[in-house]
């Protein structure tokens, strides 16, 4: 069974492998001669080997004694084995070799490797499973489209890229795996490459590509910056080197302040990864890609990139409070700004991509309040009720031929049936209705938030008190952070409240209310993109077809097949019962916290010495109950307000609309955030750069082609002299002008060299000068 | 024994240049077919300076023209050529020198293959101007004496200036003088400093000569310290190399010769350029200015590490709003050359191992979008953004691998372009305090430093938009076509090369690791370990209390590579 840890690498290399053959061997000659099929197995054979082997490779690691194995190992094994943390790094080569000036990596070879351990463990199985299904989903959802085999490619390439990232032993792999993931999202989200995605704006789906890789390239900066930062101090990046360098109290000789920002800055890099407030805007715009993308990437797997992340290094932030509380804050009022917005969209993607905005920031806040294990466990359920809930959007799309807007659809309940219940299943998952799935999470998140004491007598401090910033920061220096974890509940709790009402509009607006799928524009702008689209690549008659069955049946409603709903079904299992296995009022049934104990140890054991011992909670019953009743109370209350105004056709919106305009026109614009970052950063960036290059071709081109003017003037002038004056004065007075001169030059002909230079240099910046005053002039 | 292999290496494309003169200028077909050959053979005679590669072998000790233990060349071979004048030819390489070579022979074998259907007229001149620059480019990697390399440096000029002012773009007379006084300005300079160095050498040993001057690399590295220069003297010398070499990398602010000259140049001058000629400056800087002079290196390293910022950011920032592709790419170039410069910079061996690589790597990429720009404007004869878009509908494989190409130049994991820069950043991070701290912040230079890969992306995915996604708006380019034979054949080596060091760049580190702390680092630690700041002497007091930290290196003969130079074999020569 143990040799299966030597194939780790093949989980992420066969979905790689696979991505090149469909993207650069043959995929486009299989797709041009009709064999659709070829690409779609190999695609979806190679998600489910790396489920597969992953599900064996983690049975694997459960059932071996690893202390035992580790003793079997021979000397120079590119297996390491920490039992401890029941972890197994395999390293089959040095990838960079040592970024470090001491030469050695302190923790042998491991840098560079795969680790599989209970955290990478249970990210590993849900992302290959839901992957998988998220594939099979694909082949029905995406058969009208051109470069079917360019989209599998690009799924692959992310499914690799997004293993590389869990598997990673260090930072440093992990930041492989988390470039990679954004250029696969750029890709996809980008698909459509000649559509337009916003009317309005005239955004283009490859403008929202781009806007979605550079906004999370500026957060890979900071996320960078604070794992250079680390690695400088630290010596290392791997994160078996770095618990050890922790553990024996290293970390806490670093500049307390650097460390602080450090993991700021990886929590910057989060932000933009897991779409939280300031650099949540790429998200909803993530949408222009297809929907099954919208499920795998920015709904289940990628989007959660950052909170893993935050998790993976829970045992250097525990060192930190003052770092989390601020994740915290971040987290929970992005989990409230998201869902106001989440409440007027029309798009069902985009009410659902708000929705995921909101939830990541619960997951944020979880992790902020020290508590890893919940917002890891919120991560968890929510990729199953979430993948649902966009593949449910999916099939409603489909069924609907490329219709998105919630305005246009009602009364599908009768003619999508399978679609019905299993969306319906989503919507009491995430609404937080006991015993489904969401309940558990967020709600634990929330218990934790109130109740765990997490930031009891964290102050402030080693913020610098001299230099400019000293005299901005110093003031904080001494304030505690206690009020910090019933804030953070507090507001989690009206995002809460918010959520399930949100999700009962959608709900009852898509498959309640009344009939309205036949008032959409008679000249329905998708369409006509998706006839384009289809002219444009017209190598296939595939799509002329599809183009004209969708004219015949444009208003024939079905259910569609068995590659649509049983990704559904399955997913609707989960988004019930996922939450289960991690009930937190049954310590003793909590399989959650007992599966990363070995993970979270080290950072609980640093808060547990901060807190003097009482890290443990004492009475979580009490608390239980409460959250119960209140989470029954504000998920069913709120749903049913949703239905009450959304389930039959009401004027409720429209007069809370006009009785609050501004309000609504606010959420409506999205609080204008995108037109606030166009006019404080946008602009003025593209009016630095053209700045830049007026500069350039001004002042330092102008420089030498002054230069050029110069001498070329002098050299007019010297022939003038030549000509009048020296032929003009004649021999007379060029005696005395050598005289004079020979004894000026005398004193530079000394024969040192460096005064040659001297004068060189000297004369050169003496042209420079009077280059530059002609410019001025 | 002293073999010939450098000279035959450098020789070579010369001799096919001579051959081209005798043949009749009307088998243009031959011609090219002929140079295209004659390069592909030189790049096979390569073979056992790639083989270094694979089977690293024990560099060469000469001790008679003053190698001394611890350097690290190879294929070493001397003799005399102006004995009067202390002038010899003495070549040799290292690791740097090695991929450079590697890098060149490829590139203009690449640059003669892409020129079959680009130039039509006087071909002839044309295809031995470009194998004497070759011969010029090998050269130049390979001189281990002053006078030689001074040589080398300038005779690779001619042949650039006319292939600029012969088969260029619109302003191509414009470019080709800018080019050439440009990098004139800064070789005088260079000469001069070479001068003032030159007249304090003398030869070591009893004979007739001992006592004359030399040009040898080796006598010189070993007498400099001696000179008794001034602190200040040393400063000028340095910075008289230092422009001559900033001119060529291009660094900020001597870079307006660079847009102009690859707008204008023809593909396989730009692939030339950006490819190979760029990389003269970076080496020039490893091989002499921080060897011969690392005190004044440490002292100026504020100035010079922001000089790699500016260039980072702004050569970014100016790329953001071009509106011509082949100028975009070229200030790109500026960009990118900073991140070298700043690996080099960095004085520490991660910064420099991905400096060296990175040099490769932008050789690479930006040869390669040259190489695509040249395929498009083959056809439409425009290089302007806005008469393209929409052409990945067109040309597929075309925009695969300017895909491709693209995100190796943004620094994409797994593509070559990562592999440099992340050492390159990580050796920054790694500098002492007093350098990363900028205005109080600590490491907010090297922070300003990856903005730059920010801005990397803005403006290449851009690019990328503009001229592929969309839909054909433009109907001439619906006469496109996409890449034949030919051009896949000089492009995928590239596409290769560029998947290969980003998945295993590690055999390469290696490479490069022991010769650059051999032949580079070791006078740069010692003058730095010298330099006169607190945190500095915290560092060495660190160094003496964990004598295990520090070696520069791991594995074999690492400990030797840290020690000072060795005193030379005659102090203080008299100059005058």
């Amino acid at each position: 069974m143990t040799s299966l840890l030597y194939l780790l690498p093949l989980i992420p290399l066969v979905p790689f492998l696979m991505a090149a053959v469909n993207g650069l061997l043959l995929g486009r000659r299989a797709e041009a001669s009709g064999k659709r099929g070829v690409i779609q197995a190999l695609a979806i054979g190679a998600v489910a080997f790396s489920f597969l082997l992953s599900l064996s490779a983690v049975i694997a690691l459960k059932t071996t004694d690893l202390a035992a194995f580790e003793k079997s190992l021979p000397d120079h094994s590119s297996l390491h084995v920490y039992p401890e943390q029941q972890r197994v790094v395999y390293s089959p080569s040095s990838w960079m070799g040592s970024l470090t000036s001491g030469g050695v990596n302190p923790d042998g070879d491991s840098t560079w490797g795969f680790m599989l351990d209970p955290l990478s463990a249970v990210m590993l199985l849900f992302v290959t499973f839901i992957g998988t299904l998220i594939h099979i989903f694909s082949v029905r959802y995406m058969e009208d489209d051109a470069g079917h085999y360019k989209f599998f490619s690009y799924l692959n390439l992310f499914m690799g890229s997004m293993l590389i990232l869990i598997l990673g032993s260090s930072l440093g792999v992990l930041f492989v795996g988390w470039e990679g993931v954004g250029v696969c999202s750029y890709l996809l989200i980008g698909f459509y490459t000649d559509r337009i995605f916003d009317e309005k704006t005239g955004m283009t789906c490859s403008d929202a590509g781009r806007k979605a890789f550079i906004t999370n390239r500026i957060g890979d900066l900071m996320f960078a910056s604070g794992v250079l930062i680390l690695l400088a101090n630290a010596g290392t990046f791997g994160f078996a080197a770095l618990e050890a360098w922790v553990h024996h109290g290293h970390a806490a000789a670093m500049p307390h302040g650097l460390l602080v920002a450090a993991v700021l800055l990886m929590f910057g890099g989060a932000t933009a990864k897991s779409a939280q407030i300031p650099l949540y805007v790429w998200l909803p715009d993530a949408m222009a890609g297809p929907t099954p993308v919208s499920a795998l990437i920015h709904a289940a797997t990628m989007v959660t990139a950052g909170i893993y992340m935050l998790v993976r290094m829970n045992f250097l932030s525990a060192l930190v409070p003052e770092a989390l509380a601020v994740v915290a804050l971040v987290g929970a009022c992005t989990a409230l700004f998201a869902a106001t917005m989440g409440l007027v969209a029309n798009d069902i993607k985009k009410v659902l991509a708000y929705s995921t905005v909101s939830q990541l920031g619960y997951m944020f806040l979880g992790v902020g309040v020290g508590a890893p294990a919940s917002g890891l466990f919120h991560v968890f359920t929510h990729a199953f009720f979430k993948a649902l809930m966009f593949l449910g959007a999916g099939a409603v799309i489909y069924s609907l031929h490329h219709v998105q807007d919630i305005r246009y659809m009602g009364q599908l309940r009768k003619k999508l049936p399978t679609i019905h219940w299993t969306f319906l299943a989503g919507v009491v998952a995430i609404a937080g209705i006991m015993p489904f799935a969401g309940f558990w999470s967020k709600d634990e998140i929330l218990w934790q938030a109130l109740s765990n004491g997490f930031f009891k007598g964290v102050t402030l401090h080693g913020f610098p008190t001299t230099g400019f910033f000293g005299a901005l920061l110093g003031w904080i220096n001494g304030h505690t952070l206690a009020w910090v974890g019933p804030t953070v509940y507090a507001i989690g709790l009206i995002g809460a409240c918010i959520t399930p009402f949100y999700m009962g509009r959608l709900y009852a607006l898509v498959f309640h209310n009344s009939d309205r799928t036949g008032d959409a524009p008679a000249h329905d702008a998708h369409a006509d993109e998706h006839a384009v689209h289809a002219d444009a690549h017209g190598h296939d008659a595939h799509g002329h077809d599809a183009h004209a069955a969708h004219d015949d049946h444009a208003h024939e409603i079905k259910e569609p097949d068995g590659f649509i709903l049983w990704p559904l079904r399955i997913l609707a299992i989960g988004a019930l019962f996922s939450g289960l296995i991690g009930m937190g009022l049954f310590p003793k049934l909590n399989l959650w916290e007992h599966w990363l104990a070995p993970i979270l140890e080290s950072g609980e054991h640093t808060t547990a010495l901060r807190l003097g011992g009482h890290a443990a909670l004492h009475n979580p019953v009490l608390e239980w109950v409460l959250a119960i009743i209140s989470s029954f109370a504000i998920g069913l209350g709120f749903l049913y307000l949703a239905w009450k105004v959304y389930g039959v056709k009401t004027n409720i919106p429209e007069r809370a609309a006009a009785k609050f305009p501004r309000l609504y026109q606010l959420l409506v614009d999205k609080w204008s955030i995108d037109e606030l970052y166009a006019f404080l950063f946008i602009r003025p960036f593209y009016a630095l750069c053209r700045v830049a290059f007026g500069f350039d071709k001004t002042f330092v081109d102008g420089a030498v082609n002054g230069a050029a003017k110069t001498t070329l003037f002098s050299s007019f002038a010297s022939s003038f002299f030549d000509k009048i004056v020296v032929d003009g004065a004649g021999v007379n007075g060029t005696g005395w002008v050598v005289r004079k001169l020979s004894a000026v030059n005398g004193r530079w002909q000394s024969g040192q060299v460096q005064r040659y230079a001297t004068g060189f240099v000297l004369g050169i910046l003496a042209l420079l000068a009077l280059v530059w005053i002609n410019q001025a002039l | 024994m002293m073999s010939h292999y450098l000279s035959l290496l450098v020789f070579f494309p010369l001799i096919g240049a001579v051959l081209i003169l005798f043949m009749p200028k009307e088998q243009t077909g031959f011609i090219r077919k002929f140079a295209t050959g004659w390069a592909a053979i030189e790049l096979l005679l390569t073979i056992p300076l790639l083989m270094t590669l694979i089977h690293p072998i024990l560099p060469q000790i000469v001790p008679e023209i003053g190698m001394q233990e611890g350097m690290r060349f190879y294929f070493v071979e001397h003799g005399d050529w102006i004995p009067s004048l202390g002038v010899s030819y003495i070549m040799g390489v290292d690791a740097t020198s090695i991929l450079l070579i590697l890098l060149t022979q490829l590139i203009s074998l690449i640059a003669l293959a892409s020129s079959w259907t680009a130039v039509h007229e006087r071909e002839k001149e044309y295809y031995t101007w470009l194998l004497l620059l070759h011969a010029g480019m090998v050269g130049v990697f390979c001189a281990l004496d002053m006078f030689l390399f001074y040589v080398f440096w300038e005779v690779m000029l001619v042949p650039m200036y006319f292939l600029i002012g012969i088969w260029g773009g619109e302003k191509r007379l414009y470019s080709a003088i800018k080019f050439f006084l440009y990098t004139l300005a800064g070789s005088v300079l260079m000469l001069v400093a070479i001068l003032a160095i030159y007249f304090r050498t003398s030869l070591p040993g009893s004979g007739a000569e001992a006592g004359l001057h030399t040009f040898n690399y080796f006598h010189w590295l070993a007498q400099i310290p001696f000179m008794h220069f001034s602190g200040s003297a040393l400063v000028w010398l340095f910075t008289a190399f230092a422009i001559a070499f900033a001119i060529k990398v291009p660094m900020f602010p001597v870079h307006t010769w660079l847009p102009d000259a690859h707008t204008d140049a023809p593909t396989a001058g730009s692939v030339i350029l950006a490819g190979v000629l760029l990389k003269m400056g970076c080496y020039g800087f490893l091989r002499f200015n921080l060897p011969f002079f690392p005190t004044a290196t440490v002292a100026l390293l504020p100035v010079l590490l922001g000089l790699c910022i500016i260039g980072i950011i702004y050569g970014a920032l100016c790329a953001m709003v071009q509106t011509d592709w082949k100028r975009l790419v070229a200030y790109s170039s500026v960009s990118h050359m900073g991140f070298v410069m700043l690996g080099i910079f960095s004085l520490n061996l991660i910064g420099m191992k991905g400096g060296v690589l990175q040099m490769i790597n932008h050789g690479i990429s930006t040869g390669a979008l040259f190489l695509l720009v040249g395929i498009v404007y083959e056809q439409r004869h425009t290089r302007a953004l806005s008469e393209y878009g929409g052409l990945s509908a067109q040309i597929p494989n075309f925009a695969m691998i300017f895909m491709i190409m693209t995100m190796s130049s943004i620094g994409l994991p797994l593509l070559n372009g990562f592999a440099g820069e992340f050492p390159i950043l990580a050796g920054a991070f790694q500098m002492n305090s007093e350098f990363t701290t900028l205005f109080g912040v600590p490491y907010l230079l090297p922070i300003l430093s990856v903005t730059g890969v920010v801005l990397g992306a803005a403006y290449m995915l851009w690019l990328y938009q503009r001229t592929m996604f969309g839909k054909i708006t433009n109907e001439k380019n619906r006469t496109l076509k996409d890449l034949n034979r030919r051009e896949w054949a000089y492009l995928l080596p590239l596409v290769i090369l560029a998947f290969y060091i980003g998945i295993f760049p590690n055999r390469i580190f290696t490479f490069i690791e022991k010769d650059v702390a051999a032949n580079v680092l070791r006078y740069t630690d010692t003058a730095m370990k010298e330099f006169p700041t607190t945190s500095a002497q915290r560092e060495m007091k660190l160094a003496a209390e964990h004598p295990a930290g520090a070696p520069a290196v791991a594995g074999e003969g690492a400990p030797a590579l840290v020690t000072a130079p060795a005193a030379p074999v005659e102090t203080a020569p008299t100059a005058h």
